[in-house]
């Protein structure tokens, strides 16, 4: 590694562990894992930014779940829009 | 005149054209769609086609809703484990086909497939990130807006989370 320089990081204990375990497995030097980890991940970053990226969880408020909770314990009727909407897909062929 | 047929998009769908009037929508589909949903199994986008060219396009993504995390004696109502929903993250139409309802028609398709999802999987309902100026639309059909404490879309400007149970949905069709 030329120009090797130290660095120093706080991670979780399970990110040690597995570092820790991966090299004993691999044989590869910890050093070597951090750096290629480091590169394939501000790669991957730069591949797929932050804007192209759907949040799987969604997390609400206790005011959005008490407004989910009461949607779905008494669903609404579908509205005469959506209903409409629906029946777009039933002919497909022409505008 | 013939409408656009929709259906999942493939690599051999040509965006090059594509100009929704948002140049991030238009990269979006040119550059990230194909890999978010062939590479990364993160997402999966269903193209409006005129012949082979791409002019509108939906993209889902299956995702979870969780409530904030607050003392177990205040939590009634809603359970404590995450409730899968499918979340229709962009909508985009060619500036050549807008007005003519395509749009509309890709949020059918798109429901059409939560409806899917529900009976594959389990889905409770949709989750549509509506454009502020959308979000009318998406309350005329039953849409309610979500208070979302994280998870917002990543869009600028930031879109409106908005939620409809897929019973709803389902009644719709009958």
């Amino acid at each position: 590694m030329a120009h090797a320089t130290q660095i120093s990081a706080q991670v979780s204990a399970s990110a040690k562990a597995l570092l820790d375990e991966y090299s004993a497995v691999s044989g590869i030097k910890k050093s070597r894992i951090v750096e290629d980890a480091l590169w394939f991940y501000v790669c991957s970053r730069q591949e797929l930014p932050e804007s192209a990226i759907v949040p799987a969880r969604l997390v609400v408020s206790e005011r959005g779940a008490a407004a989910v909770e009461q949607r779905l314990a008494q669903p609404p009727q579908a509205t005469s829009a959506l209903a409409r909407l629906m029946r777009t897909l039933e002919s497909p062929d022409e505008d | 005149m013939a409408k656009p047929a929709i259906r999942r998009l493939l690599a051999g769908d040509d965006s090059s054209a594509f100009r929704c009037g948002d140049p991030e929508y238009d990269l979006f589909l040119q550059r990230y769609a194909g890999q978010n949903q062939d590479r990364l199994f993160v997402g999966t986008t269903y193209a409006a086609l005129d012949g082979p060219r791409v002019v509108g396009y939906v993209t889902v993504a299956v995702c979870q809703i969780d409530r904030e995390d607050i003392p177990r004696q205040a939590r009634p109502g809603l359970p404590r484990y995450p409730l899968p929903v499918l979340r229709l993250a962009r909508l985009a139409v060619d500036e050549a086909f807008q007005g003519r309802g395509l749009g509309g028609r890709l949020a059918a398709y798109a429901f059409a497939v939560a409806l899917e999802v529900r009976a594959a999987a389990g889905c409770i309902g949709v989750v549509v990130d509506a454009l502020p100026t959308r979000v009318g639309f998406y309350a005329d059909l039953g849409f309610i807006e979500l208070d979302l404490a994280s998870g917002h879309s990543p869009i600028r400007p930031q879109p409106v989370a908005m939620f409809l149970p897929l019973s709803s949905v389902a009644a719709a069709q009958r």
